[in-house]
Formats: structure tokens, C-alpha cells, sequence
């Protein structure tokens, strides 16, 4: 599903912000990414939704070699991505409906079943009385769901979620996680990286540290992570 | 609320566009009167020209009266008798006194006046003047005869309206070049603008053309919106112009008159700003698409 062989990245002409990163995710499997601030994890989510190209080394996605891919090839994998954002990136002039269904529109979803397609999906994410409100009149925790919401609507091969409980108490905080094991549970491989240890310490799922720019794998026990079973996951 | 599955990913409401559609009207208002203006100098031209390529006109300059009146006789036959000539008419004392009339005033044109006599003269279809021999030829029977063929004034309006036409075609050039400037700073304003949306659109896979659409449709909305005020206050100017300039007499004014096929061209400005703008914001975009990942 994922592969990374000794990948660095830097921005412009600076120091490389991650070194001789090596992982492997296997379909369907869980992983926190972890780390202190500064550490690289939104930059390693960045190479993981395609936002930008490693410096060196090798990423392998759903069979492709995303460092020689061609700049028109790329779109079609984004559209297996799902990204939730730390800072939710909705659209402030639509509605929460509108917002969730982007994904479809653009993937070429048939007009006549997205709305309903949309409607039971925030339902499902405990929206279903906020469906026409604009995200400027949603609460935060209703945002990250609504965010979620956006990021799985097209059931994405692939999961991401940068901070998903930094802007939600401790409650809805564990909500969401439970949120995204459920969605986990369908098949999707998910990568949530977070510096929330309550977290983390919860779920036991296979954790890829980061320090100072590079990658330890912790509860995996190989370099490449394999998906924890169910009963692991909610021990 | 409706929901229509489109992607609009740019807002509407007061950042609709801004000040962009009122700056295309003010591109197209100048681009049709510059358009209109060339055009009716240019049809003024052609029309005084085709009177005057076929025509001549020979003055007798002589003080006195009676040697006028002989030598136009003398002239005139003179000129009926001439090969290609379809016809030679010596103008009345009214005729003269009606040409005068609306530069000196109705009255003004006294009796003692010494006004030339003038013949006016019709050629064959065709037909060029050897304008030295037939000189001669008068000069034999009415030494006070001047042959005038209009060649040199014809060349002088010819060379005139070519380069009041070349002036319009400039300026229309230039409104265009600056309207596909103004376009392209509003399309990269807009990116800037709303980076943020465009990125993420961008991440959820969707295609460059797909993104690049959506300002070509809201682009050629503004340019509809624009060339349409632009156009339509540039129709009443002309109206207002036509209406005004109508009372001059000499025909001025329906000289100057577009045809049907040149007022069906001018009706196609504001559809074709429209396109311009619809296409150099698609091209703006897809250009600054292409250096992001």
C-alpha cells in the first residue's frame, strides 16, 4: 500500500526536516504518527497525500513510484487519499453538505445520489441537524467531524489525519479516534499523527515515532508495521 | 436549502469579480468607439472616393462675366466631344449659389459676386483622364480653365483615412492587450486570493482543467457582465452622436453610417471579451497550476 526507502525531504536550500525515512504500511492497518512539534510529522503527511516530492529516496503508493510519477497521474491517486486537516481547510461559503460532498463531485459521483450519499454519511458523523449549516456556525468538534466527514465520503484507500483531537476536549477527542477505527474497521489503511499520549496510550496500535527528522516504529516490531487486529486495538 | 452538485470553489457575493467587470466595460466602451469611429471614416472615404473617381470638374476663373459665360460654352463643348466622358453639365447660377450658400449664408451670395463657372463632369466607368492633354485642349478654348480630376485630393483623403483606420485597428489592439492584461491580473489575484482552496481542491484530486474551469466560467461571466455595460453605454454614445451630428448638411452623417454587416460585427465585441477573458484567466491558471506538485 505504502512504501518509503530511506526518503529525506527538505524545503528549498535548507537542512532536511526528514532523514532516511523507512517504512512499510500494509493495507487495512492503524498507525499513530508521533513526535514533538518540529519533528517532521506534517511533513512526512505531506509526501503521504501528495503535497509534495521527496528530496531523495523512494515512495511507492498503491503500487506506484510516486518520486519518477507524471505530474498527470498524480490526481487520480490523491482521489484514493483522504485528508483531515489540523486546521479542518473547510470551504466557508458552502454549506456543510456541500463541503462534504467536494470529493464525489470531483471523483465524477452521479449528481442524483451525492446529496443522499452525503446526508446519511453526516448523519453518521452525528451532523444530521447541521447539514445547510455554513462551518463558520459549527462548533469545533462538529468541524473535525465534518472534516472527517469530507475526507472518507469517497471511502479513500488511504486515511490521513494531521492532529485530529488538537481542537476537541479529551471526550470528543476519543470519539473521533473511535470514529476512525470504525472507518478502519471497512478496510481503510489510516495514519492519525497526533502528540496527544492519552491517545495513543488508549488504542494499542503501532506507532511511527519521529525525532529530530527521523522514523523509530514502535509496537510494530519491524520495519515494516503490520495492522493490529481488532481485539489489540480496543484492549 | 438546493443543493447542486457543481464545484464552486470560489466564492460569490462581493468578491464576485470587484471592480474587474466595470474595468472591461470602460475596455469595451473605448474598443467600440474606436471600432465604430474607424469603420465610418473608413465607409466616409470609400464612398467620397467612388463619387469622385468617376467625375472631374473644370472651373473657368475669369472676372468678367461675359468672357466666363463664353469660354464655359466653348469648354463644355469642348468636353462632350471628348472620348469617355458620359456627360458634362454647366452648373446654373442657383447650383452655384446653393453650394455657397452654407458657407456664406442664405443671401450672402450677391449677383456681382465673381463666382467661377463651373462644369461638372461624368466619366465612363472606368476611365482615367489624360489630365495634361486635355489641359491643353482647353487652354486652347477657354484659357482660364482649370481641369481639376481629384486624383490628388482622392489620394490625400485615400492616404488620410488609411491612417485613421490604422490609428483605430492600433487602439482597438491595444485595448485588447490591455484587457487580456487586466484579466490576467485579476485571474492571478484570484489565485492568490484563494490559495487556500484552490490547494485543497488541488489534494482531493482534482484536474488542473477542472480547477482551471471554474474561472473560465466565472471569468467569462465577468466579461459578459462587462462587455454588455460597456457595449451598451457605447451604443447610446453613438445613438446620442448619430442624433446630434445628423442636422449637419452634406450627408455627413449617413456617410459615415456602418453597414448591416459591420453593426453585426460590432454586436460580436462583448461576446468576443468575453471569450478573451474567458480564456486568458483558463491559460493563467493552468500555467500557475502547472509549477505546484
Amino acid at each position: 500500500m505504502v512504501r518509503f526507502e530511506n526518503v529525506g525531504m527538505r524545503y528549498g536550500h535548507g537542512s532536511e526536516v526528514l532523514q532516511d525515512i523507512s517504512f512499510e504500511l500494509e493495507r487495512g492497518s492503524f498507525h499513530f504518527l508521533t513526535g514533538p512539534s518540529g519533528a517532521g510529522k506534517s511533513s512526512l503527511l505531506k509526501l503521504l497525500y501528495l503535497a509534495r516530492r521527496p528530496s531523495r529516496g523512494l515512495i511507492t503508493l498503491f503500487g506506484q513510484d510516486i518520486s519518477t510519477a507524471k505530474r498527470s497521474e498524480l490526481s487520480a491517486l490523491r482521489r484514493r487519499i483522504g485528508v483531515v486537516f489540523q486546521d479542518f481547510r473547510l470551504f466557508e461559503h458552502m454549506t456543510a453538505v456541500e463541503n462534504a460532498a467536494l470529493p464525489l463531485i470531483i471523483a465524477g459521483g452521479e449528481p442524483d445520489k451525492i446529496r443522499d450519499h452525503v446526508e446519511e454519511l453526516l448523519c453518521w458523523v452525528g451532523l444530521e441537524g447541521r447539514m445547510d449549516a455554513r462551518p463558520s456556525t459549527l462548533s469545533g468538534g462538529e468541524k473535525q467531524r465534518l472534516a472527517i466527514a469530507r475526507a472518507v465520503i469517497n471511502r479513500p484507500d488511504l486515511l490521513l489525519a494531521d492532529e485530529p483531537t488538537g481542537n476537541v476536549d479529551p471526550e470528543m477527542g476519543q470519539r473521533l479516534i473511535h470514529l476512525f477505527l470504525e472507518l478502519n474497521k471497512l478496510g481503510t489503511t489510516t495514519v492519525i499523527a497526533t502528540h496527544d499520549t492519552s491517545i495513543v496510550t488508549s488504542v494499542k496500535v503501532p506507532e511511527l515515532r519521529l525525532h529530530n527528522g527521523a522514523l523509530e516504529i514502535i509496537g510494530g516490531g519491524m520495519a515494516s508495521s503490520q495492522a493490529p487486529n481488532q481485539n489489540e486495538r480496543q484492549s | 436549502m438546493s443543493f447542486e452538485p457543481k464545484l464552486r470553489f470560489l466564492p460569490e457575493g462581493k468578491e464576485g469579480g470587484g471592480i474587474l467587470p466595470w474595468v472591461i466595460a470602460v475596455m469595451v466602451y473605448l474598443c467600440t468607439m474606436a471600432t465604430a469611429s474607424g469603420l465610418g471614416i473608413y465607409n466616409a472615404a470609400q464612398d467620397w472616393s467612388a463619387d469622385l473617381n468617376n467625375s472631374a470638374t473644370v472651373q473657368i476663373v475669369q472676372a468678367d462675366r461675359d468672357q466666363r459665360q463664353q469660354q464655359a460654352q466653348a469648354a463644355l463643348a469642348l468636353l462632350q466631344a471628348t472620348p469617355g466622358v458620359a456627360s458634362a453639365e454647366l452648373l446654373s447660377d442657383d447650383d452655384l449659389r446653393s453650394l455657397l450658400e452654407p458657407w456664406l449664408g442664405t443671401g450672402n451670395v450677391s449677383d456681382d459676386l465673381p463666382v467661377p463657372a463651373l462644369i461638372k463632369v461624368d466619366l465612363l466607368q472606368g476611365v482615367r483622364l489624360d489630365l495634361d492633354a486635355l489641359s491643353a485642349q482647353l487652354a486652347e478654348v477657354a484659357p482660364d480653365a482649370r481641369l481639376d480630376d481629384h486624383q490628388q485630393w482622392i489620394g490625400e483623403l485615400s492616404r488620410t483615412a488609411g491612417a485613421i483606420a490604422a490609428a483605430a485597428i492600433l487602439a482597438v489592439l491595444l485595448i485588447v492587450f490591455a484587457t487580456t492584461a487586466i484579466v490576467v491580473f485579476g485571474a492571478q489575484a484570484r489565485l492568490a486570493s484563494h490559495r487556500d482552496n484552490i490547494e485543497i481542491i488541488h489534494l482531493m484530486g482534482a484536474e488542473d482543467d477542472v480547477i482551471a474551469q471554474e474561472f473560465r466560467y466565472r471569468f467569462m461571466y465577468y466579461g459578459v457582465r462587462g462587455g454588455s455595460i460597456g457595449f451598451f453605454l457605447a451604443a447610446a454614445s453613438l445613438l446620442a452622436i448619430y442624433k446630434l451630428a445628423s442636422g449637419i448638411e452634406g450627408g455627413l452623417v449617413q456617410e459615415m453610417s456602418l453597414t448591416l454587416t459591420q453593426t453585426a460585427g460590432m454586436l460580436t465585441i462583448p461576446l468576443i471579451t468575453a471569450l478573451i477573458s474567458r480564456q486568458t484567466a483558463g491559460m493563467t491558471v493552468m500555467r500557475a497550476l502547472a509549477r505546484i506538485m
